[in-house]
């Protein structure tokens, strides 16, 4: 059985340790988020459900990509990237929830999926599909496609749709939260293009050597904190919100 | 983070991720692009002085524009007389008037923290933009005959140190004015990403490109917004085509004055390299124009903070 499996870390590997931390990190957040859920008003379950999963989902394939690291010594992009197209839309879907009671409409909810999703599908062309010993042609197109994305989502936190309805909401709490997660969007987001343009072919790669070895690091440590990050912030917003109407 | 600012980002990782493809460009395309920008935002900036100075005040407008041509006819005769002062003094003057407009919102600042954070900040984006282009530099220096004075100025050890000392007070000032309230948390965080993304872009981007970029956007295009706030605020009503008529003069003035000196260059008239040129023009309607923007900052644009 897997749990038997004895699985050595070696000491001089901080990836190993990172994903190993990483792993149980994500999985206590998932169950701190859905074991607190019950104690948040209703208007609030569905967003901390939605914490839980992010972390949930990303506790299942950091303990496949733990193996495949420990195993191959090689980057788990696809792991990567499927953790990713799951875990950041619904990052996105929280903006949502967040802003839905100030009039958040469905087309909001889309536009933010697929613009992460753009960013996300184009950032794996460019990084899965690079030819064999990198080409930076291949590695920059795909990278300012996907930088699109992210401006989008950027846009839409600071300035568009989500900003707006938060300041709509007239709501202290949520108009705070919901900046800091365009925080979150703006500083630990931009962990990631770091990471791909290590990858060969990539400029940092090109320019100064920076190889694909420490991206893991990078990434590992930038997952943990914008997803349970994120989540925190979430969860800030629904126990302020359920004491205040408590306290009403 | 302001509108200008998330442009500002924006264009930084989109220009980052070409230029990562793209390597060197020539410098002639660098040199068009460059003047094209700053000839639509650049230069504009500047062409509203003389209604943000006599607003308000009981000052014949000639004297004005008899003080504001003297001072720039002052200015080119100390570049004759004395180049290597003149270099040093705008370049001062341009650090003191770009860390005035970064730091134009914030009116908590205390007087002595403003002026040294004003002077540290635009200090260390301009010495990072020579340090980090130093060669590049160094080259065009030693091969312009008429630039070759200015060789004594460029110590790549000297630069080091002083861009270092300028940086860490800069950013210790900001964190003096946000332990003293003047700016929260979250100014002082996006003024630290905003002073580091200036010195990221100054060190991977191409020089003029990167330059630029911050100069047309976060200086000239922060500094327009500023100017149209406070002239609509004055004349109710004002849309942005009756403001771009009020840039218009000055404007085409500027430039058209600019061609001329340029042309009279071309002609062998005027014996002097385009590089000193364009340094000599650039440092004579900075200072009158610097000038007046301190008046502007000191003064009315309070009424609309």
């Amino acid at each position: 059985m897997f749990f038997l499996d004895f699985v050595a870390i070696p000491k001089d590997d901080p990836i190993a340790f990172t994903f190993f931390t990483g792993y149980m990190a994500m999985m206590a957040a998932s169950v701190f988020f859905f074991f607190e859920r019950s104690r948040v008003d209703g208007k609030w379950k569905l967003s901390l459900l939605v914490s839980g999963l992010i972390t949930g989902i990303a506790a299942v394939h950091y303990f496949y990509m733990r193996d495949y690291y420990l195993a191959t010594g090689d980057n788990p992009t696809a792991l990567r990237y499927i953790d990713w197209t799951l875990t950041v839309p619904l990052m996105c879907v929280e903006f949502y929830l967040l802003t839905k009671a100030a009039g958040a409409k469905m087309g909001l909810l889309w536009k933010l999926i697929i613009a992460s999703v753009w960013m996300l599908v184009a950032g794996y062309i460019g990084e899965a599909f690079n030819p064999e010993g990198g080409s930076t042609t291949h590695s920059v197109l795909w990278g300012v496609i996907s930088t699109l994305g992210y401006i989008y989502v950027l846009y839409a936190a600071w300035f568009g749709e989500v900003a707006q309805l938060a300041e709509k909401s007239q709501n202290e709490t949520v108009k705070r939260g919901v900046r800091t997660l365009a925080w979150f969007v703006l500083v630990g987001w931009a962990i990631y293009p770091i990471g791909y343009m290590c990858m060969p072919g990539g400029w940092l790669n090109t320019a100064f050597g920076w190889d694909s070895s420490s991206v893991d690091l990078f990434y590992n440590i930038a997952d943990a904190i914008n997803k349970i990050g994120f989540g925190l912030v979430v969860y800030y917003i629904a126990t302020t919100e359920t004491a205040r109407l408590k306290a009403a | 983070m302001t509108r200008i600012q998330f442009i500002f980002y924006g264009l930084f990782l989109i220009l980052l991720a070409l230029f990562s493809g793209i390597g060197q460009i020539d410098s002639s395309v660098e040199i068009i692009v460059a003047a094209s920008l700053v000839i639509l935002v650049g230069i504009p900036h500047g062409a509203v002085d003389h209604i943000l100075y006599l607003d308000g005040k009981k000052i014949n407008p000639l004297f004005f524009y008899g003080a504001y041509l003297g001072l720039i006819i002052v200015n080119i005769a100390l570049w004759i007389w004395l180049p290597v002062f003149s270099l040093i003094f705008f370049l001062a003057n341009s650090a003191v008037h770009f860390g005035q407009s970064q730091f134009s919102d914030f009116n908590k600042i205390p007087k002595k923290t403003a002026l040294i954070l004003n002077i540290c900040w635009g200090a260390s984006i301009l010495l990072g933009l020579v340090f980090y282009h130093f060669n590049e530099i160094t080259n065009v220096v030693s091969q312009t005959p008429d630039l070759l004075p200015f060789m004594m100025v460029l110590n790549r050890e000297l630069l080091f140190v002083l861009l270092l000392i300028f940086s860490v007070t800069a950013i210790t000032s900001m964190v003096y004015a946000t332990a003293n309230k003047a700016l929260t948390i979250e100014k002082l965080m996006l003024e630290l990403i905003i002073f580091g993304l200036i010195h990221i872009a100054f060190f991977l981007l191409p020089l003029l490109i990167g330059f630029t970029l911050y100069f047309v956007l976060l200086h000239s295009l922060k500094v327009m917004l500023e100017e149209f706030r406070y002239l609509r605020f004055k004349k109710r009503g004002l849309s942005i085509m009756g403001f771009v008529k009020m840039l218009a003069p000055f404007t085409v003035l500027s430039i058209f004055f600019g061609a001329v000196v340029i042309l009279l260059a071309y002609l062998g008239i005027l014996q002097a390299s385009y590089a000193l040129i364009f340094l000599v023009l650039l440092s004579a309607i900075t200072l009158p124009h610097s000038i007046v923007m301190d008046q502007f900052y000191k003064g009315v644009f309070q009424k609309i903070r």
